[in-house]
């Protein structure tokens, strides 16, 4: 059995914060990603490659061989980003409450917060070409199925498709389908959320920040995002000391990792939560930014 | 005179002897037969006691045969049924001996199956 400080095992707490992750990370589910847990999956980068497009040939006069194209993307692992917090002896023991136990959500929401600004950010004018200019309060279900003509046509899977908005965008769009689509009281009025439609998963962050390009929304086919991570080597860490608990979000299979260790010239016990990760851009015609202006 | 007394005294004490002698015979005549009945009964109980042993193989050899024609009639073959005890439930240590010899990705179910015995955290 692992060390046990402060009365808990590390694995017990990182258990514990996995539904806190889940929800956290919960729209990585709209990039495309390559997350391994294994520590031999090495290497500064990860390639991903898309096929070309190819039309259907006659195949009454014979079996011709046509030539295929395909576009790569690299992935650059550049991104090392987490949190690291503790509290000193006399900090702890004046607490009624365990005090580093209550920043793992925080930590994993800031965590969380960095990862989709990262993504975020990619999504501009320069890498994603295709846009639609809507008002907040013309953004309704008839846009989302504009948006989804609009993929359609530029080729783009009709499943794996996401709307990432900003909250003001989503509160329309879950505005328009409360007074005009849903009759009664029902869960999505209770819990405010917003179903798919049009084959969209429509997600809500307030990473969505305008870009300077006033981006509110970015409809998308998984394709056009891409993430990676890897499990971080802790080689050598238990033998000064410190714990290491990894642990995968369940669904995503993301790895993220937790430290914790004590400082006996301090006095503090610090715990960290850690991710390794990078972002590009993947298939430019398979997303459609939503502009106000 | 002295001889005659002494004389009368030795009659008296060879009289008193044949009187002693006498009843110890009838003593040892009760004492033999009742050796003889005490014999005859152990014999009886022994006699009786070869009864009933027989009277119990005899009794088990049926019931067998018995049992195993009432069970050759519906279809089961007579077995030895062990006894079967349950398996200990194992210690939280032991649980999270189990949760480390697993890989990432199966770690999270088994914490989640074993959750009320491995977490120590308020609910």
């Amino acid at each position: 059995m692992a060390n046990t400080i402060a009365g808990v095992n590390l694995a017990e707490i990182a258990q514990e914060s996995l539904s806190a992750l889940t929800s956290v990370f919960a729209p990585l589910n709209a990039v495309a990603t390559d997350f391994s847990a294994d520590i031999s999956a090495r290497g500064e980068s990860v390639t991903t490659r898309f096929p070309s497009n190819p039309s259907a040939q006659d195949l009454s006069s014979g079996y011709t061989r046509t030539d295929v194209t395909t576009t790569s993307r690299t992935v650059n692992l550049n991104t090392f980003f987490g949190f690291v917090w503790g509290f000193n002896d006399l900090e702890r023991s004046k607490s009624a409450i365990m005090l580093n136990d209550l920043f793992i959500q925080p930590a994993a929401t800031a965590l969380g917060r960095k990862v989709f600004g990262d993504l975020w950010n990619l999504v501009t004018s320069s890498n994603f070409s295709a846009s639609e200019t809507i008002t907040a309060s013309n953004f309704d279900r008839g846009s989302i199925i504009d948006l989804s003509a609009e993929l359609t046509i530029a080729g783009a899977p009709s499943e794996g498709r996401s709307i990432i908005t900003n909250p003001t965008y989503y509160g329309s769009i879950l505005k328009t389908l409360n007074s005009a689509e849903f009759p009664g009281f029902i869960a999505e009025k209770s819990e405010g959320s917003v179903p798919r439609v049009s084959k969209f998963d429509v997600y809500e962050t307030d990473q969505a920040d305008a870009n300077a390009q006033n981006l509110q929304a970015f409809a998308m086919h998984r394709n056009a995002l891409l993430m990676a991570a890897r499990r971080v080597d802790a080689t050598g860490a238990s033998q000064v000391g410190v714990e290491v608990e990894d642990m995968v979000i369940p669904g995503l299979n993301l790895p993220v990792q937790m430290r914790r260790w004590y400082k006996p010239d301090t006095g503090e016990l610090i715990y960290s939560l850690g991710l390794l990760y990078g972002v590009a851009v993947g298939r430019g015609e398979f997303g459609v930014r939503v502009v106000s202006a | 005179m002295d001889s005659i007394a002494t004389l009368t005294e030795a009659l008296s004490a060879l009289k008193e002897s044949q009187n002693r002698a006498s009843s110890l015979d009838a003593d040892l005549k009760a004492a033999q037969a009742l050796m003889e009945e005490q014999a005859v009964s152990i014999a009886a109980l022994k006699q009786e006691l070869e009864a009933v042993k027989a009277a119990a193989q005899h009794v088990e050899a049926v019931s067998e045969l018995r049992v195993n024609e009432v069970l050759a009639g519906v279809g089961v073959a007579p077995v030895d049924v062990p006894i079967e005890t349950a398996a200990p439930q194992k210690t939280r240590e032991e649980l999270w001996a189990e949760y480390r010899s697993l890989d990432l990705y199966s770690r999270n179910a088994f914490y989640q199956t074993h959750r009320a015995q491995l977490s120590t955290l308020k609910k």
